[in-house]
């Protein structure tokens, strides 16, 4: 049955929802504001930890002396946690863009992202050398 | 390094952070000067601590852009492959260079920021690049020059790893006079890509063991507080005193790198 004249006017009337173009923006921002907020709180705790515990700068740490500082209660083992959590925030952020753009097909840009990568895990085998 | 000097690292963070809010700019290109002018600092410690900072406000800031729709994800992450390798370029050179060269490039870096700011590049209407149409870089505006961007993402890239600094101040007119894109993307498009940008040099020198943790944990935290201090100061600034402001803190960092260059 055709609708009347009336009810073809309600319908036309009708804001009819427009569908947004597909964007990875929400999902991006979400891993930068999570490491951001994560690898700050870390940091923070940190550093109190180290000025109570008397640590007051002037020593540097490579990664792999964390556990060590964590296991002798220095509060610079706790930064040097903040400091990866912090590093890997831009590289997580890379993967889940290169997830997200493999499963839309956009091979080009997955590509991209893919070499991004690629260029980082350089950087750690040049800095690990 | 004593309280005191931890102490004076945080406030002038601060200081870093909430001119670089108020200007625009990463609060990298403030916080370098002020740690080895004013503290002493080796410069190469320095820079270390300050590209770990350039990660915090690029991921804190990008955060916040990309809510807001602002930065071109798809550009960004093309100029990223160049800056990527410039800024692993640049932290092998920073490695290599002694102080005096550091800061003297320092210097000549900070005068550019300060032309290149005061003569903000005029946005103009390109021809899209085939290349960024293939890409689908191109959004209400055409990109156009898509490979000469390149090289300069590539320069940012070594300035970035060479004095432990955004490269925004590179990135940013780049993208605007070469490629088309409108000022207030281009910002948030290089605040977005910068982050992976540091991750380059920061990996390096954490891995080389020349990152301070307590000193790097003060720079970072000091800077969060003066860039969220700024959204907060600027509408109570006028125009002229913020032109004045940021004249007067490239100049001290001028100064600053000067009197290191010459020893």
């Amino acid at each position: 049955m055709n609708p009347s004249p009336p009810a073809i006017l309600a319908q036309s009337s009708q804001p009819s929802p427009v569908p947004k173009p597909w964007s990875p923006n929400l999902a991006l921002a979400r891993v930068l504001r999570g490491g951001a907020r994560l690898s700050s709180v870390i940091l923070a705790l940190g550093l109190v930890w180290a000025l109570l515990g008397g640590e007051r700068g002037g020593k540097v740490l490579r990664p792999n002396g964390i556990l060590d500082a964590l296991m002798h209660g220095h509060g610079s083992g706790i930064i040097g946690i903040g400091l990866i959590a912090l590093i890997a925030t831009p590289v997580v952020r890379e993967a889940v863009a290169l997830t997200l753009f493999s499963r839309r097909g956009e091979r080009g840009l997955a590509w991209l992202a893919g070499a991004v990568l690629a260029l980082v895990a350089l950087s750690l085998i040049i800095g690990a050398r | 390094m004593g309280i005191d000097h931890l102490l004076g690292a945080g406030l002038f963070s601060i200081i870093a952070g909430l001119l670089g809010s108020l200007l625009g700019l990463g609060g990298g290109l403030f916080v370098t000067p002020l740690l080895s002018g004013p503290l002493g600092m080796d410069l190469h410690r320095a820079t270390a601590a300050s590209i770990v900072a350039v990660i915090a406000t690029s991921s804190a800031g990008g955060s916040g852009y990309l809510r807001r729709d602002l930065p071109n994800v798809r550009l960004g992450m093309l100029l990223e492959t160049g800056t990527v390798v410039g800024a692993i370029g640049g932290t092998l050179l920073n490695n290599h260079l002694n102080q005096r060269v550091l800061a003297a490039i320092f210097a000549v870096v900070l005068l550019y920021t300060a032309v290149s700011l005061l003569r903000r590049p005029a946005e103009r209407t390109v021809a899209a690049d085939p290349l960024a149409v293939r890409l689908g870089l191109c959004a209400s505006y055409p990109v156009a020059h898509v490979w000469l961007g390149l090289c300069i993402a590539l320069l940012a890239g070594l300035i970035s790893g060479l004095l432990g600094v955004g490269g925004g101040i590179v990135l940013v007119p780049a993208m605007v006079a070469v490629m088309g894109v409108p000022l207030k993307i281009a910002t948030a498009t290089s605040t977005f890509m910068i982050g992976v940008t540091g991750v380059a040099s920061a990996s390096i020198q954490y891995l080389h063991g020349q990152v301070d943790p307590v000193l790097a944990a003060s720079v970072i935290l000091g800077i969060f507080a003066g860039a969220s201090l700024g959204p907060k100061i600027a509408p109570r600034i006028s125009a002229r005193t913020l032109q004045v402001l940021f004249l007067a803190a490239v100049g001290i960092s001028i100064v600053q790198m000067v009197l290191k260059a010459k020893g």
